[in-house]
């Protein structure tokens, strides 16, 4: 394991993948700043300039960015009390108060110290668990594949902000986009509509921008330009650190945080928002003055923001060992080590330790990266919100069309990614999330390879499931969540 | 307690309680009975199960019914009109929403005939001149840079090459961008 870290920290070293780490981390707080503009988008936005790097440095700077939103995001919530990116919201609650209180500074140090330090746990167990995993993985067939694909799929319907129907709505409409074209065992045609530009299937570049990208500029359209009010960050280092009394009670809840976190990350349709949801309600809960919760507890900040970034980490797990996306920034990810030909799964450690150790060194870089940077630069970072909304939205437009046409030179993607954004801005504004769609459109084309396979060796029997009990026991516990998502529901509805 | 009230209400995680259905919602569900349907024909065309196993068909066509099965749930859910987002705001009567939908889509329309310069420039000033009500100077000044900057960045820095129009042609006898 030494051995793969100095292997990629020399592949780090390299002067494009190191500008590229810290690219990737500066990008990701401004985008975990600006609030609209998450990581999906973000990363959507620059998957086609990254075709001109290679796989490793390409996902340095992906990542960067995932992981660095995360920071970004503390930024405004607790200086506006505008979270930045999703899983910034609980920060907003206690975050913001602090800040009115005259403790910004504080706040923001806390969130940045713990969160160095619940990544880096984060960073660890993907060290400690990734090898073992992939290699319990090698052993799966077409069948345990297939059911844990499904296990996956029904988790992230299970965990969906939108409901149970319109995520599994969602996931359908994924995964039949992700059949689009010609069938890749007997080579038909499918659901092209007589279209022959769709028979070679719908690239992910155009999916992703017209969802992320076109969608965004089309929200933006609705939302008012009006500036907010921006509480002062400390003008030196030493006024973001806490004080004795502050730091003592942080140190519990980022322990619990990075702990919590990681383990939450690890789960298909969990990750950082979750992460940080649960972390706070397990803080109120073991609060000594559960009063103060709402009102500036320094337990509200430590710990959410904490289990937000390890919950970023604990992601990469099932991502880079499986090859399973366990949100829609990592099915995006994945999407863009596809396209760079590299397959994750329990093989890349064997086939591409570069890519794998590369991306694991430059988590620990990029984390200390975003220590450094952060909080001297809390000043410049906040003032990207003064970017007005004209400005932004041209530019989205600009780098949408010509990254859908760059990828494949086919003006047809740009239509069709208009077309996607007119979907995506119909989805987000219904209340359906993005995130089963990506997802299942991503997971589509080897869950149904895995599945047919499976039913090719059983001769259609299903009955074979007896005999492979890790297989039945992912079906069985898709099963189990989803009637646990329709009775916690019904549950919620007749108490209400 | 109302549907609004219910959504409002801080659920044990993010998707703990099922939202009621909007106007928008219901819309995008009948959309997809319909595409369900459209799917059903092109799947049912499809072999569901061959001399050599599962054919190309099985999935789609089980997807299809599925997704129809889903998207009347989705149709049939309680709604609450109070849930409407921006409080039932109507997009197509809004100005910016309406300028920025036709710049995006007759960039697509035009890209294949005209290149991707000059309806960028056009977009651009139009977003600006007539969504955001900006004075044509600073709609135009934008456009030239915007377009401008997004030229040297791709076309020269990156060699991304970019849809033949008649800029790009002049721009490509400059060498500042690559041909299509």
């Amino acid at each position: 394991m030494i051995d793969g870290l100095l292997h990629g920290f020399a592949v780090l070293s390299s002067w494009q993948n190191l500008s590229l780490c810290l690219l990737g981390a500066f990008l990701g707080t401004v985008v975990g700043v600006l609030p609209g503009l998450g990581p999906a988008t973000t990363i959507a936005l620059l998957l086609p300039i990254t075709l001109k790097l290679d796989p490793t440095g390409a996902i340095i700077l992906l990542a960067g960015i995932y992981y660095g939103v995360a920071y970004g995001g503390t930024l405004t919530s607790v200086l506006m009390r505008i979270p930045g990116e999703a899983s910034s919201v609980v920060t907003c609650i206690d975050g913001y108060e602090m800040a009115r209180k005259g403790r910004a500074g504080a706040a923001l140090g806390i969130a940045a110290i713990g969160s160095f330090f619940a990544s880096t746990v984060g960073i660890l167990g993907v060290m400690l668990l990734s090898p073992p995993l992939a290699e319990l993985v090698i052993a799966f067939g077409p069948w345990e594949y297939a059911a844990l694909m499904l296990a996956g799929l029904s988790l992230i319907a299970f965990f969906a902000a939108s409901g149970l129907a319109k995520a599994g709505l969602m996931a359908l409409l994924g995964l039949m986009l992700g059949s689009v074209g010609l069938d890749p065992i007997s080579g038909t045609p499918r659901f092209t509509f007589g279209i022959p530009e769709l028979v070679d299937g719908i690239n992910i570049t155009p999916l992703a921008l017209g969802l992320f990208g076109l969608s965004e500029l089309l929200y933006l359209a609705l939302v008012k330009d009006t500036k907010a009010e921006i509480l002062r960050p400390p003008t030196s280092l030493l006024g973001f650190l806490p004080s004795k009394q502050e730091a003592k009670r942080s140190v519990a809840p980022v322990l619990r945080g990075s702990v919590l976190g990681f383990l939450v990350g690890l789960l298909p349709g969990g990750g950082a928002v979750l992460a940080s949801f649960l972390s706070y309600a397990v803080e109120k809960r073991l609060a000594k003055r559960p009063e103060e919760f709402g009102r500036g507890a320094v337990e509200g900040v430590a710990g959410p923001e904490a289990a937000n970034n390890a919950g970023t980490a604990g992601a990469f797990i099932p991502l880079l060992t499986l090859g399973i996306p366990s949100n829609a920034v990592t099915a995006l990810l994945l999407g863009a080590l596809l396209i760079h030909g590299v397959q994750p799964g329990p093989m890349i450690l064997e086939r591409q330790p570069e890519i794998y150790w590369g991306v694991i060194a430059s988590m620990y870089l990029g984390n200390v990266i975003l220590l450094v940077l952060n909080l001297p630069l809390v000043g410049l970072f906040v003032r990207a919100l003064e970017i007005p909304r004209r400005y932004m939205a041209a530019a989205i437009l600009a780098i949408c069309v010509i990254g859908v046409y760059s990828t494949n030179l086919a003006t047809f993607d740009v239509l069709l990614a208009a077309g996607f954004g007119l979907l995506g801005f119909a989805l987000r504004r219904g209340g359906f999330d993005l995130g089963p769609l990506v997802l299942a459109y991503v997971l589509g084309p080897t869950f149904e390879r895995s599945l047919r396979q499976g039913l090719l060796i059983s001769d259609g029997e299903l009955g074979i499931l007896l005999e492979r009990p890790i297989a039945l026991g992912f079906i069985l516990a898709a099963i189990a969540t989803l009637a646990a998502a329709v009775l916690l529901r019904n549950r919620a509805r007749v108490a209400d | 307690m109302t549907a609004s009230a219910r959504n409002s209400a801080k659920p044990a995680w993010p998707g703990a309680v099922e939202p009621a259905m909007t106007r928008t919602a219901r819309c995008v569900a009948l959309g997809g009975v319909i595409f369900a349907i459209l799917a059903w024909r092109e799947a049912a065309k499809l072999e569901s199960w061959g001399w050599d196993g599962p054919g190309p068909g099985l999935l789609p066509q089980v997807l299809a019914v599925l997704m129809g099965i889903l998207a009347l749930a989705v149709l049939a859910w309680p709604g609450d009109p109070t849930t409407e987002p921006e409080g039932g705001a109507r997009p197509w009567a809004n100005r910016t929403f309406l300028t920025y939908g036709i710049a995006m889509l007759g960039i697509a329309l035009a890209l294949p005939w005209l290149g991707f310069v000059a309806p960028m420039l056009v977009a651009t000033i139009a977003m600006l001149r007539f969504g955001e009500g900006t004075s044509w100077r600073e709609a135009l000044l934008y456009g030239l840079l915007l377009t401008a900057g997004i030229v040297l960045i791709f076309g020269t820095a990156l060699g991304v090459p970019f849809p033949s129009g008649i800029a790009e042609r002049a721009l490509y006898s400059l060498g500042l961008v690559r041909g299509a």
